[in-house]
C-alpha cells in the first residue's frame, strides 16, 4: 500500500521543569515539517519569525493555528483547571490544577510571532516562571513586525532596481517612477524607525485609536444591553427579536476589534522600549536600506 | 489551422519503476509491479494484491523540501515527482528543494487530472479526528486535523501541486473522468494549446494506492481481480484467457506538450508529436451504462482522431488499448476492429500496459502514454504480459498481441482509455522525424 509515513513521537515536558531555551528548541524542531524555507529555518533562533518569505522560516499562515497545536503537544502545564471568567459566562480561563497538557486559549498567541515570543507568551500565561535574562534576548512583537517591514521595503527595492536594468522606453519610465516612490517610503521609514521617540508615538497612535474604537463599541453594547432589559419587560417581542440581533452584530465586531487591540495595544506599549539586541536588528536593516537606496539612486540617475 | 503540438517531456512514478529510464526497463523486461498487501488481506478484501510505486519517505524528501512533504496527500506527491522529473528532462530548470526562488513561468500551465484523490488523507487525517470531535470543547471539534486538509483533498491537489514546484503561470487545473482522466488531460492541455492560451502545458494524471480508492472497485461483484492473491505477478491479464477483473495501482505520468515553436526557440529536445486527439461520451445509451461503455461512442472517439489526423489506419504501428484484464476487454477489441476496418491478418500490434502495471485509475491514461511516447522515442514495443492464453473471444487477433519486447519503428501510435460514465478519449502519437 502507500508509503508509510514516519509519525513522531512527541514526549510532552513539564514547562517548570526546562529553562527557556530548551522550551526554544523545542518550539523550533517542532515547527520544521511546516516551514518551507529550509534554509532559513536551520537558522532559526528565539527571533525567527514564523511567517515571512525574506527572514521568516516560511510558514504559511494558514498553519499558524498548526504552531500553536505543535506547542500545546510538546508541553505539560499546571494551569489546567477551567474556570470561568466570570461568574456566568461563557468564556472561561486556566488556573493552577493537576499537571496536564498545555491549552492556549483563543486569541492568547495573537502576537507570539517568534519561538521567543511564543515563551514570552507562556511566561506572561503563567505556564512557565519568568525569566528576565531570556526575555532580554528577545525582539518584542512591536519590533519584530516593524523590522519585517523594513526587510520586505529592502526586498521590493532590489528588485525593482535590477528589473529596471532589463528594461527600456516607456516601461522603463513607469518602473523608474514606482522606484521614486519606493525610495521615498524607504526613507521615510529609515527615518521613523531611527527616531526611538518618533517610532512610539507613530504606534503609541495606532493603539489609541484602536483603543476608542473598542471603547465605542463597548459603549454602544451597554446601551443596547440596557435597552433590551426596558424592552424585556413589555412583553414586545419583534422589538426584542431586533435588539437581540443588533446586539449580537456588536458582540461580534466587539470580538473583532478586541483582537485588533491585543496587536496594537501590544506594539504601542512596546515600541518605545529598545534593548541592545532589538537596536541591534534595526541597525542591520537601517544599513541593508542605505546601500539598497543607494543602488537604487544609481538606477534612477 | 491547426497548430503543431509536440511532447519534449516526460515523469514517470509507476508500481514497476519510478522515473522514465527505470519504468522503461521495467516495461522491456515485462517486469510487473504488483504485489500482494497483507493490508487488504486484514481489512479481509477480496482482491489482495495491487501495484503500489516502490518509493519509501527517505526517497521522496531526498526530492521535495519536508515541509512541502507533509502538506501533500499521495497522489499529490507522485504527480509533482512525476512532473519534476518531465521537467527536467524537457530541459527547464527545477530545483524542487528550492523552488520558490525560481520565477512564474507565464506561458506554460498543467492540466493534471486524478481519479479519487486524498483518500489517505480522508482516512488517515480527516476522519480520526472527526471520530473524536464530539469529545472536543465547543468550537474545538475540527482544530487538531490541522490547516493542510483542504489543499490536500481538494480536487485540483493534483494540478497546484505541479503549479507550486513549477512556477506555473498558465491555466492551472485539474480534470477528472474516472478511468480517462489521464488521456483526457493530455487532450485538454493540447486543445489549450491549439486554442492559443498557452504555448507549453505539463498534462497527466495521478492517483494514490489507499485501500480507501480501491474498497468501492473490492465491493463491485468480479471487478476486482479476486483469484491471484497466491500469484500477484499474474493477476493483471488483459486480453487473457484467465481475466478475472482489473488489479488496481496508483502512481503518475505527466508529459509536456508545447508548440513545435516554442520547443525549438527553447532548443528543446522533440520526443514525438501529438497529432490528434479527441474525448466524448457514448451517452450511456445503447449499452452504455454508469459502468460500462456504449461500444458506438468508442468506436466514433477513435475514429474521429484517426480522421482529424488524416492517415490511414492501416499506417498505425501499434495500439496502447485501455485493456483492463476485466470482461470488457473483448468488447475493446471489437471495438477497435470497427473503427479501424481492418481485416484481422492486419491488425495493429496491440499492447496493455496494465499487464505490468495494473490499473493506476485516474493516472492509467498517463502511464500507458509516457510508455507509448517511449516506445515511439526508442523503438520498442513492450509486451503484453500474463497473456499466454488468449481470450477465445479475441483469438482472431491473437498474433497482434507481443508477448515480448521487440525493436521497431514506430511510425504512429494510438492510445485509448475508457472511464465509470461511459466517457472515452483516445490520442495519436507520432514519431518525430526531425520536420
Amino acid at each position: 500500500m502507500a508509503f508509510k509515513r514516519k509519525e513522531a513521537t512527541i514526549e510532552a515536558t513539564d514547562l517548570n521543569t526546562i529553562t527557556p531555551e530548551e522550551a526554544e528548541k523545542r518550539i523550533i524542531a517542532g515547527v520544521k515539517k511546516y516551514a518551507t524555507n529550509e534554509g532559513n529555518w536551520s537558522k532559526a533562533d528565539a527571533n525567527t519569525p514564523f511567517l515571512g518569505h525574506i527572514i521568516g522560516m516560511g510558514i504559511e499562515s494558514s498553519n499558524l493555528a498548526d504552531i500553536t497545536m505543535s506547542i500545546e503537544r510538546q508541553f505539560l502545564t499546571k494551569k489546567t483547571k477551567r474556570v470561568p471568567v466570570s461568574e456566568g459566562s461563557a468564556e472561561f480561563k486556566l488556573e493552577d490544577g493537576e499537571l496536564g497538557k498545555l491549552r492556549i486559549l483563543d486569541g492568547q498567541d495573537a502576537t507570539a510571532a517568534t519561538p521567543g515570543l511564543s515563551i514570552k507568551m507562556l511566561m506572561d500565561l503563567g505556564h512557565m516562571p519568568k525569566n528576565d535574562a531570556y526575555l532580554s534576548k528577545v525582539v518584542s512583537f512591536a519590533y519584530i513586525t516593524s523590522i519585517g517591514e523594513g526587510w520586505r521595503t529592502n526586498d521590493a527595492l532590489k528588485k525593482l532596481v535590477a528589473r529596471i536594468e532589463k528594461l527600456s522606453g516607456t516601461e522603463k519610465d513607469e518602473a523608474k517612477a514606482n522606484l521614486k516612490a519606493l525610495c521615498d517610503q524607504a526613507r521615510a521609514y529609515e527615518a521613523l524607525i531611527a527616531d526611538s521617540a518618533a517610532f512610539a508615538t507613530s504606534r503609541q497612535k495606532i493603539g489609541q485609536n484602536d483603543q476608542a474604537a473598542y471603547d465605542s463599541l463597548r459603549q454602544e453594547l451597554t446601551v443596547l444591553e440596557d435597552k433590551i432589559k426596558g424592552v424585556s419587560a413589555t412583553n414586545d417581542a419583534e422589538r426584542l427579536a431586533a435588539l437581540r440581533a443588533e446586539e449580537a452584530e456588536v458582540r461580534t465586531r466587539l470580538k473583532m476589534s478586541a483582537q485588533k487591540l491585543t496587536v496594537s495595544g501590544t506594539v504601542a506599549r512596546e515600541a518605545s522600549q529598545r534593548t541592545p539586541v532589538i537596536q541591534a536588528k534595526i541597525e542591520e536593516i537601517r544599513a541593508l536600506l542605505r546601500q539598497s537606496l543607494q543602488e537604487a539612486e544609481r538606477a534612477l540617475a | 489551422m491547426r497548430k503543431r503540438v509536440v511532447v519534449t517531456g516526460l515523469g514517470a512514478v509507476a508500481p514497476n519503476g519510478v522515473g522514465v529510464q527505470a519504468y522503461r526497463e521495467a516495461l522491456k523486461a515485462g517486469k510487473s509491479g504488483i504485489s500482494w498487501h497483507e493490508e487488504l488481506r486484514d481489512l479481509n478484501f477480496a482482491c489482495q494484491i495491487g501495484g503500489v510505486p516502490p518509493i519509501d519517505e527517505d526517497y521522496i524528501l531526498g526530492i521535495l523540501p519536508e515541509a512541502d512533504y507533509h502538506k501533500m496527500s499521495e497522489a499529490m506527491i507522485y504527480a509533482v515527482l512525476a512532473a519534476v522529473e518531465c521537467a527536467k528532462n524537457s530541459g527547464a530548470t527545477v530545483d524542487p528543494k528550492n523552488y520558490q526562488t525560481s520565477p512564474v513561468d507565464w506561458n506554460t500551465g498543467a492540466i493534471m487530472g486524478c481519479g479519487i484523490g486524498g483518500m489517505d488523507t480522508v482516512f488517515q487525517e480527516l476522519t480520526p479526528v472527526m471520530a473524536e470531535a464530539k469529545k472536543q470543547e465547543p468550537g474545538r471539534g475540527t482544530i487538531p486535523m490541522g490547516a493542510d486538509i483542504v489543499p490536500k483533498v481538494m480536487n485540483s491537489s493534483v494540478s497546484v501541486a505541479i503549479g507550486r514546484f513549477l512556477g506555473l503561470g498558465g491555466q492551472t487545473s485539474s480534470n477528472s473522468s474516472a478511468c480517462n482522466t489521464g488521456t483526457e488531460a493530455i487532450f485538454e492541455a493540447w486543445k489549450h494549446i491549439q486554442m492559443g492560451f498557452a504555448d507549453s502545458m505539463y498534462a497527466g494524471g495521478a492517483e494514490g494506492t489507499h485501500y480507501g480508492i480501491w474498497a468501492g472497485f473490492d465491493a463491485m461483484r468480479d471487478v476486482l481481480c479476486s483469484r491471484f492473491n497466491e500469484s500477484p505477478e499474474k493477476g493483471s491479464q488483459p486480453m487473457g484467457a484467465g481475466a478475472c477483473g482489473f488489479v488496481p495501482s496508483g502512481g503518475a505520468g505527466v508529459l509536456r506538450l508545447e508548440t513545435i515553436d516554442s520547443a525549438q526557440k527553447r532548443g528543446a529536445k522533440i520526443i514525438c508529436e501529438l497529432v490528434s486527439a479527441f474525448c466524448n461520451s457514448g451517452g450511456q445509451r445503447d449499452g452504455g451504462t454508469m459502468t460500462f461503455p456504449n461500444p458506438d461512442g468508442v468506436v466514433r472517439c477513435i475514429r474521429r482522431v484517426i480522421e482529424d489526423s488524416g492517415i490511414e489506419p492501416s499506417q498505425i504501428s501499434l495500439i496502447n488499448g485501455h485493456l483492463t484484464s476485466t470482461g470488457a476487454d473483448p468488447r475493446e477489441i471489437a471495438s477497435w476492429l470497427k473503427a479501424l476496418e481492418l481485416p484481422p491478418e492486419k491488425f495493429p500490434r496491440i499492447q496493455s500496459t496494465k499487464s505490468m502495471i495494473g490499473h493506476s485509475l485516474g493516472a492509467a491514461g498517463a502511464l500507458e502514454c509516457v510508455a507509448a511516447v517511449d516506445e515511439i522515442a526508442n523503438g520498442y514495443v513492450h509486451p503484453s504480459i500474463n497473456c499466454d492464453e488468449v481470450h477465445p473471444q479475441i483469438a482472431k487477433i491473437a498474433n497482434s498481441i507481443p508477448r515480448q519486447a521487440r525493436q521497431a519503428q514506430l511510425d504512429y501510435v494510438i492510445k485509448a482509455s475508457f472511464g465509470f460514465g461511459d466517457v472515452n478519449g483516445c490520442l495519436l502519437f507520432k514519431r518525430w522525424d526531425g520536420k
